[in-house]
């Protein structure tokens, strides 16, 4: 189960169109998240950004809120800008393993001795629930 | 990880809500509030300027204060959470609104708190 079976009927068939929107989407989000989740961990403005980039405030807000497009190129120097090094990873969709070396947004792990047992009634659609480990198992 | 759980009403008040919006943006507006949570319910951080507090959640039986809630903001979309204290690792958003205004207004801060007292003081979780 993922975040959109909290947003659509049960059914709802993604066409290839709107998949493509939500990988991009996806990637837009999740990047300017992470640069701005950063940026307050290290207590630095846009407006601060905008300085070491020489660019204005203006341009910094509109690629860190995902309405100018941000290319690798701006993207590194924003890391530039922050002493901070992106990586970037790629594997198979639905797949955890890497498919080939590692350039990768942070790997997330959890572990699972941390994991609660479900105590709780999930009821249908109104819940994502990603604390389940075998949720892993039924996706495989 | 996290488990992410919709209040009743939840989803209802999330398409009247979007009704608000540019029939065109509606999409991207679905998908944002999908990714919020996604990444919300993957345990991955959140920012303070996409995810801010937003207000103080009631208090509990002893009178204590019992935090804050938050917003997830996919502007003008809000959607009002909190973190739960009853069950693990789980965050309800009580509602959304269509918020082409500055302040919070009493009539969401009540909301969440009425469903914030259902679940985490009467232990109705729906």
């Amino acid at each position: 189960m993922s975040a959109k079976d909290m947003f659509y009927s049960a059914g709802h068939e993604f066409s290839r169109a709107e998949a493509r929107a939500y990988a991009r989407e996806d990637l837009i989000y999740n990047v300017t998240e992470d640069v701005l989740f950063q940026m307050e961990q290290m207590s630095v403005t846009k407006q601060e950004l905008a300085r070491r980039l020489g660019k204005s405030r203006s341009y910094v807000t509109q690629l860190l809120s995902g309405a100018r497009n941000m290319t690798l190129g701006s993207l590194a120097d924003i890391c530039f800008a922050l002493d901070i090094e992106p990586q970037v990873h790629f594997h198979r969709s639905g797949d955890e393993e890497v498919v080939e070396g590692v350039v990768g947004t942070p790997v997330w792990t959890v572990n699972e001795s941390e994991i609660p047992n479900k105590d709780i009634q999930v009821l249908g659609t109104n819940v994502l629930d990603r604390r389940d480990p075998g949720h892993w198992e039924r996706v495989a | 990880m996290y488990r992410v759980v919709h209040c009743l009403g939840a989803r209802e008040s999330f398409e009247e809500a979007l009704r608000h919006v540019e029939a065109r943006k509606q999409g991207s507006f679905r998908r944002g509030l999908v990714q919020q949570i996604q990444r919300l319910a993957d345990g991955h951080p959140m920012t303070r300027e996409n995810f801010p507090k937003e207000g103080k959640l009631p208090n509990n039986a002893n009178g204590e204060g019992s935090g804050h809630f938050h917003a997830l903001k996919r502007i003008p979309i809000r959607g009002y959470c909190w973190r739960s204290e009853r069950h693990e690792n789980t965050w309800f958003v009580s509602h959304y609104v269509f918020k082409n205004y500055q302040k919070l207004k009493a009539k969401d801060t009540d909301r969440l708190g009425k469903n914030w007292t259902r679940i985490e003081v009467d232990g109705d979780e729906r």
